[in-house]
């Protein structure tokens, strides 16, 4: 017994013993541990933070889905805002009718509104706000209003789908409700009754994803927006097809609440006017789909004008 | 496993240590299954809750977007509220720039957790708030991170319970174990202590003195073998017992025959004078010359004489027939002169002066002892002691005294005994006298009387030289002691 050297016993429970710890100190969790107070700790309110610093506050009317507008608006906007020396906030809100309130209080600078909306505001409230420029939009500063229907879609015509599932972008836009609903009265019809059941989407993208999807028969959307999304998406491409053209009118422009200074919309202008010649803003003005900006001229929108003048 | 466990382990039973070993193999490993299937349970599961509150943060993050684009609160406020809802989330808010935008707390959001999470890390951490709770915290960007991010809080709760339930069946489940270990460990405890219990039990009754009752232990051929053994063992042990009987009687008669020849011509010379002394009065008689005064003091010292003779040949007759011991009350100082009346006559033709004195406080104090028996063993202490002592030397017999004994020490001038040899003085047949001279029994047949009366021999050999025997014996009776000292 002493020559051989047996394990010792106690020796073999020290080190079961020992190696427990080391066992129990492999962490219980995968993930980093961070210890607070949170009852001593002090609360942040809710809401956004005021800030001291200029900021100018301009509004895209939601002509795309706020995401789409956010992306790619934010990229514009950063071009923007070193000529006009301010920070600017993207304003976006759900309807023309809000983003034409805030213009017509002075809660937001400048818009990029639809032709709809501006012919609403210059006509509710002339002066209170000013056409600052025009977009130019693969070499034209006009667009169409389409009647899209599914690919597989039997209808031919906008009386095929009468009775039928249909989807307006918003009762301010001329594309995507005033330019059909005229011609539904002048059809002798209701705009909200004529179809079996009425959607607003409150975006021209949202409109024509519902159509692809088939969740509508039918949409009248803008066709600035409609083609970049057939160009860019094959699924839109294959899956609608257009039913009804309506005859030009003027883009969607951007105008300035007068009650900012005269002086700073003429800059505001003066910057649209020459950003496409700095190269990168030329880039994000391609991706929003414009060629540049132009000076206005207000018999651009005089058509517009005329066809939901008589809007009841 | 003896050798090395503590004293109070050692003199545990068979059973209780092996029940001791079962439970403490349980523990450990139900400790061992405890910490690491927790752990690895519980990190499988803390993945799992990562995957499915990252898909509702990613929810409220895909919901929230356009809200947050469009300043909408109350629909923000509206979808936290709902995440916030869902079981098992503690916490949602949106916080873009370092505001909050909409968060669950209705009282403001914690400062601290806002901060929790570095700028570096995204994914997810386990916020420990003190000891109150745990919050698996998930981040999920909105937009890429452009419109803010999604803070989402899992409590982790759920967790600690699970571990709880799983800690529960596995903790009966060690019971059951432990309880059927500690009952297996009885029962094979006992089954393997019963035959040993049974063998000692056995050796505890085993009486030199009469025939053993052979054992029977069951529980497996190796136990049945040591039975075998140990039965076999037993009756040896008791034949080596009757053997020594019977050379031990053997040595005392054969020691006794000897001593008796010692006594030979000292008993020759007792009974020359006396024989004399009658054939002088015999030849008196014979002549006729004496008148009736001086025949009747020659018969009185012839019947004196034949009385002498007598007393003589009853001391030889009693000295070599065995018989048992007949213990009585007698003092060391009778025992003494005893002894001196014996070898008196062989020590002085060799002019050897025997001696008695007696320590201070001797006197008075008895043993309890067979004179006869006793008288041999002293008289072979007093025969060697003669046999080293020159002619015209000196014995002396001491009677001493200590605690509770009484001794009888004889103390010659001789060499003393050599220190190689001390060892071996008791073996039976061991001497150092020249072959024919002696038996090599004394101081054996001497020990084994002195060991019958529950005493002991005790040799010293002091510096100045000779040697001390010394008998102690039993103090018997209190009297005897008190009046002692």
């Amino acid at each position: 017994m002493s020559g051989r050297r047996a394990p010792h016993p106690r020796r073999l429970a020290v080190a079961l013993a020992a190696s427990l710890p080391a066992l129990a100190a492999c962490p219980a969790s995968p993930y980093p541990e961070v210890a607070v107070d949170l009852a001593a700790s002090g609360a942040v309110p809710t809401g956004a933070r005021p800030t001291n610093a200029p900021v100018f506050r301009f509004s895209v009317a939601a002509m795309q889905s706020p995401q789409d507008t956010f992306a790619g608006y934010s990229r514009l906007f950063a071009r923007l805002a070193p000529k006009l020396e301010v920070e600017i906030e993207l304003v976006q809100r759900r309807t023309y009718q809000e983003v034409n309130d805030l213009l017509a209080n002075g809660q937001i600078d400048a818009a990029l509104v639809c032709t709809g909306g501006y012919v609403d505001v210059a006509r509710r409230l002339p002066g209170s706000v000013e056409l600052v420029a025009v977009p130019v939009v693969h070499g034209k500063t006009t667009y169409r209003s389409y009647v899209i229907v599914p690919e597989s879609s039997p209808a031919q015509e906008v009386k095929d789908l009468r009775g039928k599932r249909f989807a307006y972008t918003d009762d301010l836009s001329l594309s995507g409700f005033g330019y059909l609903a005229q011609l539904l009265r002048e059809m002798g019809a209701d705009a909200r009754s004529y179809f079996g059941s009425v959607t607003f989407t409150h975006s021209h993208d949202r409109s024509t994803e519902a159509v692809a999807r088939g969740v509508v028969d039918g949409a009248a959307v803008d066709s600035l927006v409609y083609e970049e999304l057939a160009r860019a998406s094959p699924q839109i491409r294959a899956g609608t097809r257009v039913i009804h053209r309506s005859p030009e009118y003027g883009v969607a422009p951007v105008v300035a609440s007068t009650r900012l200074p005269p002086e700073r919309r003429a800059a505001l202008r003066a910057a649209l006017l020459r950003l496409h010649e700095d190269p990168e803003a030329r880039a994000a003005l391609g991706i929003v789909g414009f060629d540049r900006f132009i000076a206005p001229d207000p018999a651009l929108y005089a058509s517009a004008a005329a066809l939901l003048g008589d809007r009841p | 496993v003896t050798a090395a466990a503590p004293r109070w382990f050692r003199g545990l039973r068979l059973w209780a240590k092996l029940a001791a070993f079962a439970v403490l193999g349980v523990v450990a490993m139900h400790a061992v299954h405890l910490v690491v299937g927790n752990r690895v349970a519980i990190r499988a599961l803390a993945r799992d809750q990562a995957q499915l509150g990252g898909g509702v943060a990613r929810l409220v993050a895909g919901e929230a977007a356009d809200p947050i684009l469009l300043h909408d609160h109350v629909t923000l406020s509206e979808i936290v509220g709902r995440a916030a809802a869902i079981p098992g989330v503690a916490y949602c808010f949106i916080v873009r720039g370092g505001a909050v935008l909409a968060s669950s707390f209705r009282n403001g959001t914690p400062a601290a957790l806002l901060e929790a999470r570095g700028a570096r890390i995204s994914g997810p951490i386990v916020v420990v708030d003190r000891d109150v709770g745990r919050y698996l915290d998930l981040e999920e960007p909105i937009l890429r991170g452009d419109a803010g991010q999604v803070r989402l809080g899992i409590d982790m709760a759920l967790l600690q319970s699970t571990r709880r339930e799983i800690a529960l069946p596995l903790g009966l489940v060690a019971l059951a174990v432990i309880v059927a270990g500690v009952i297996a460990a009885v029962l094979v405890g006992r089954g393997v202590a019963r035959p040993i219990d049974e063998l000692v039990a056995a050796a505890d009754r085993f009486d030199l003195t009469s025939d053993p009752r052979p054992v029977r232990p069951r529980g497996g051929p190796e136990l049945e073998r040591l039975g075998e053994r140990f039965n076999r063992m037993m009756t040896r042990l008791r034949s080596a017992f009757e053997e020594q009987e019977r050379a031990k009687q053997k040595a005392m008669t054969t020691e006794r025959l000897a001593a008796l020849g010692s006594l030979v011509a000292g008993v020759a010379h007792e009974v020359n004078n006396p024989l004399a002394g009658l054939k002088n009065a015999v030849r008196a008689l014979r002549l006729d010359e004496a008148d009736a005064k001086t025949r009747t003091e020659y018969l009185d010292l012839m019947d004196e004489a034949l009385d002498r003779i007598r007393e003589v040949v009853r001391r030889l007759l009693e000295f070599g027939r065995p018989r048992a011991l007949e213990p009585v009350r007698v003092s060391p100082r009778t025992l003494a002169e005893d002894v001196t009346r014996l070898v008196g006559a062989v020590l002085r033709r060799r002019r050897i002066e025997l001696a008695t004195v007696a320590e201070p406080g001797v006197d008075g104090a008895a043993v309890s002892a067979d004179p006869r028996a006793l008288g041999q063993a002293l008289l072979n202490l007093v025969l060697n002691a003669a046999y080293v002592t020159p002619d015209g030397g000196r014995i002396t017999l001491r009677l001493r005294r200590r605690d509770g004994a009484v001794g009888i020490a004889v103390v010659d001038a001789g060499p003393g005994i050599p220190a190689a040899v001390r060892h071996r003085i008791f073996d039976p047949f061991f001497s150092t006298k020249p072959e024919g001279e002696g038996t090599g029994l004394g101081l054996s047949v001497s020990r084994a009387i002195v060991d019958s009366h529950h005493g002991e021999i005790e040799f010293a050999c002091p510096p100045e030289g000779g040697t001390v025997a010394t008998i102690w014996l039993p103090e018997a009776g209190e009297d005897g002691a008190r009046r002692a000292s």
